[in-house]
């Protein structure tokens, strides 16, 4: 019962971890890291699938972790707006 | 008894909001809050000492399905240390930061020990998965707290650095999720097994954390956010905010991976041995203070990683004094030169000529910690050193054994060329007024300092206490 | 570009591995899930994942919304860089748009709080849905948070968090921290999850307003 998926969430993790080594800007950097969190989000909750039914740990995992994501990702845009705003 | 446990957690996460929603009286609450901790930790130390190992299920389900905490000897000296180390440098914010500043520190301050607290205690991984994240972002924000521009770029490459070692941690954790089906560290600790999986979640689990810990290659954001952070956050970075990725990547290490190890603890050591020299001398050739003690940190964070090739329990117990040691020490040690940069204004090592004549206290405070790091007899650094040195002896590491014995001296050059230039004639004769403000700030850092000296010679004791 | 080639070949390596990792991996067994089956009777819900969310591991979603101030705490730390005017003229457009958009957006987000109990949703699916028609707000009516104060918006961002702690504390009377008694599991839960809408919107739309406050 092999998916897709999972291969997909490895692609994103690994694609996100070169965006983040590769671009310049700040924000490119930022998005970037999201992209590897989401990645991992959607292999966990991918591959803990069985019969069709997504294993209920795993969902709550990735529910935390997504909101947990969410606060950090503004917190760190903030502080590249900060840093830009400084310049000036 | 039972209250303990939960009031390590909510009590942290109470006064986070109380300070944070009542910024008239955040000063006031936030100073009742750290000699609260203090007292919590010693409670829960002293009820480890008398009962053993604490148990709390929270929730009242049963680890693998819920969450547990557990206390035992050394978690509970580790969050008694970092209690005491809170309470001096909180002391020290109290008077040396803008009323403003302190109104964003206290919250934060309150946050950065939820996540402490939690990181230490919890059993379960992905409960501490969180507490990193508590962690890292209340550090970024506390090395922002200034809000100049070298600061705010310092904090954001350290942004970048903990967000990529945690989700580095996330995916291992997901790994481990996947294959073994709990979260539970005893459970895993049962099944692991040596295979694909278990192999490369290993290898992000220390990647990430030797990233949060500034391990040699990885270690690039840690001079310039310690030294351009405001004084007492960068003895809170240096003494705490590091050592957590170090406990965490430790406690995994020995309770899963340490059995199915092949090459990865060997690598750890090596490139803590690359660290010690690296970070010692930059430290030599640095002509900022603050930078000098930063560079400092990374060579003595390669003394905690050479645990990884010897873990015997003799290694173990060494590994811990000296990071006792050097948690005491750094925040002694930045908090006296945080007083003299705040006197004379300047950071720059060749402006202190001669300086001790002005403020003995503070010199003496850095020579008291300088003695921990080198590891002069009696302070915790000799003993974690001698420690260190009877392991490598037996277990026939000779490189090692030389790298801690000539770390030792690479450290005692760049510490004493700082002190013989302080304790040199006088230039020219400079006149300070010392306000009541600065007497203070120079016994907070003495008092650090001289506890890293004193302690070691209740090593043994420690090491009991620890129970490894 | 040497080494940006390097880089993308050692990525094409490393995810090769990755994938062989996944392809050799044993299927994921359960265990957990049908513990959670097993006790979910005792949870006072009758999804799963909500149980998960608010009572089995109900330690992490407090740590998680902690995790969400903390982020608040930190934007307000550094946000006086960068505040600068918004765009402010009337507007009939907007006017009715919102007089439209702003109920069904509360009714919705109202409907995922109360449909978490049974199926997927919940308080942050809502909170996220509230926070939205906040900001749709003020971005169309600029002055109207305005005269609100600073320490009533502090409290009640923060009040989601502490009304969880305190249920926490209230809950050591009698047993052990959030654990929660049978007979009112239901009813608390769906209290924490009201409370923590609420906040959770005022936070996620204080993110977006921290950026586009006016100048005072």
């Amino acid at each position: 019962m092999l998916s897709l998926y999972p291969f997909v969430g490895l692609a994103l993790f690994v694609l996100g971890l070169l965006g983040f080594i590769l671009k310049e800007s700040l924000v490119h950097k930022l998005i970037s890291l999201n992209i590897f969190l989401s990645g991992i989000f959607l292999f966990l909750v991918s591959q803990s699938l069985s019969y069709e039914k997504a294993d209920s740990v795993a969902t709550a995992l990735v529910l935390t972790g997504l909101v947990v994501t969410l606060g950090v990702s503004a917190f760190g845009l903030m502080l590249i707006r900060a840093s830009y705003g400084a310049k000036r | 008894m039972s209250l303990i446990i939960p009031s390590l957690l909510f009590i942290p996460l109470l006064f986070a909001i109380l300070t944070y929603v009542f910024q008239k009286y955040a000063q006031m609450l936030g100073v009742l809050f750290v000699f609260l901790w203090l007292l919590l930790t010693l409670i829960a130390s002293i009820s480890v000492v008398y009962e053993g190992e604490l148990l709390y299920n929270f929730g009242g389900f049963a680890p693998p399905l819920g969450i547990s905490f557990r206390i035992d000897g050394l978690r509970s000296l580790m969050a008694l240390l970092s209690a005491f180390i809170l309470l001096i440098c909180s002391i020290y914010a109290r008077v040396y930061l803008l009323a403003s500043l302190q109104r964003d520190y206290f919250p934060l301050l309150a946050f950065l020990t939820l996540g402490i607290s939690v990181l230490f205690f919890s059993t379960d991984i992905f409960n501490q998965y969180i507490a990193l994240e508590i962690i890292g972002i209340s550090a970024v924000a506390l090395s922002a707290l200034q809000k100049d521009k070298k600061s705010i770029d310092a904090a954001l490459r350290y942004f970048f650095a903990t967000l990529i070692g945690s989700g580095f941690y996330l995916f291992a954790v997901a790994l481990l999720y996947l294959r073994y089906g709990t979260l539970f560290i005893d459970d895993l600790a049962l099944l692991i097994e040596n295979d694909f999986v278990t192999t490369i979640a290993f290898i992000f689990i220390v990647v990430g954390l030797s990233l949060k810990t500034a391990l040699f290659p990885l270690h690039y954001w840690l001079p310039s956010a310690h030294s351009n952070a405001t004084t007492p956050i960068s003895a809170l970075l240096s003494a705490l905010v590091v050592k957590t990725g170090f406990f965490l990547l430790f406690s995994l290490y020995g309770e899963l991976f340490w059995g199915i190890d092949l090459f990865v603890g060997k690598t750890l050591s090596y490139l803590g041995i690359v660290a010690i020299f690296y970070g010692g001398i930059q430290a030599f050739f640095a002509k900022d203070l603050k930078l000098m003690i930063a560079y400092s940190t990374i060579s003595q964070l390669g003394y905690l990683f050479l645990l990884f090739v010897l873990f015997s329990p003799m290694a173990i117990e060494g590994a811990f004094l000296g990071l006792f040691g050097h948690s005491l020490a750094k925040a002694g040690m930045f908090l006296s030169a945080g007083t003299l940069i705040y006197a004379l204004g300047t950071r720059k090592i060749s402006d202190f000529k001669g300086i001790s004549f002005v403020f003995p206290l503070s010199i003496f405070a850095i020579a008291l910690s300088s003695i921990t790091l080198i590891g002069l007899p009696p302070s915790l650094g000799f003993f974690a050193k001698w420690y260190y040195l009877q392991s490598a002896w037996m277990q026939q590491e000779w490189l090692l054994f030389s790298a801690l014995l000539l770390g030792s001296l690479l450290s005692a050059l760049y510490l004493f060329r700082f002190l013989i230039l302080s304790l040199g004639s006088q230039g020219e004769r400079r006149i300070f007024v010392k306000e009541k403000k600065i007497k203070i700030l120079e016994w907070c850092g003495f008092i650090l300092s001289l506890s890293s000296v004193l302690l070691g010679m209740f090593s043994y004791a420690l090491t009991k206490m620890m129970g490894i | 570009m040497l080494y940006k080639g390097v880089l993308w070949c050692m990525a094409a390596l490393f995810l090769g591995m990755l994938f062989f990792m996944v392809a050799t991996m044993p299927p994921f067994s359960p265990k957990l899930d049908t513990l959670v089956q097993a006790d979910l009777a005792m949870s006072g819900v009758s999804h799963d994942v909500t149980a998960v969310l608010l009572n089995f591991r109900a330690l992490d979603t407090l740590l998680e919304v902690g995790v969400v101030l903390l982020a608040l705490m930190g934007i307000q730390v550094v946000s006086p860089h960068f505040r600068y005017k918004p765009y402010t003229e009337a507007n009939t457009i907007t006017d009715i748009y919102i007089a439209i958009l702003l109920p069904v957006i509360i009714l919705s987000a109202l409907y995922l709080l109360l449909a978490g109990s049974y199926k997927s949703g919940g308080a942050f699916v809502a909170s996220a849905l509230l926070a939205g028609g906040i900001i749709i707000l003020k971005l169309t009516k600029p002055k109207l948070f305005v005269s609100l104060e600073k320490l009533h918006l502090r409290f009640l961002s923060a009040l989601g968090l502490l009304f969880f702690v305190g249920i926490g504390v209230l809950t050591l009377i009698e047993g052990l921290f959030l654990q929660y008694p049978l007979s009112y599991a239901s009813t608390l839960i769906l209290m924490i999850e009201t409370l923590l809408m609420f906040s959770l919107a005022i936070i996620l739309a204080s993110f977006f307003i921290n950026a586009v406050q006016d100048l005072e």
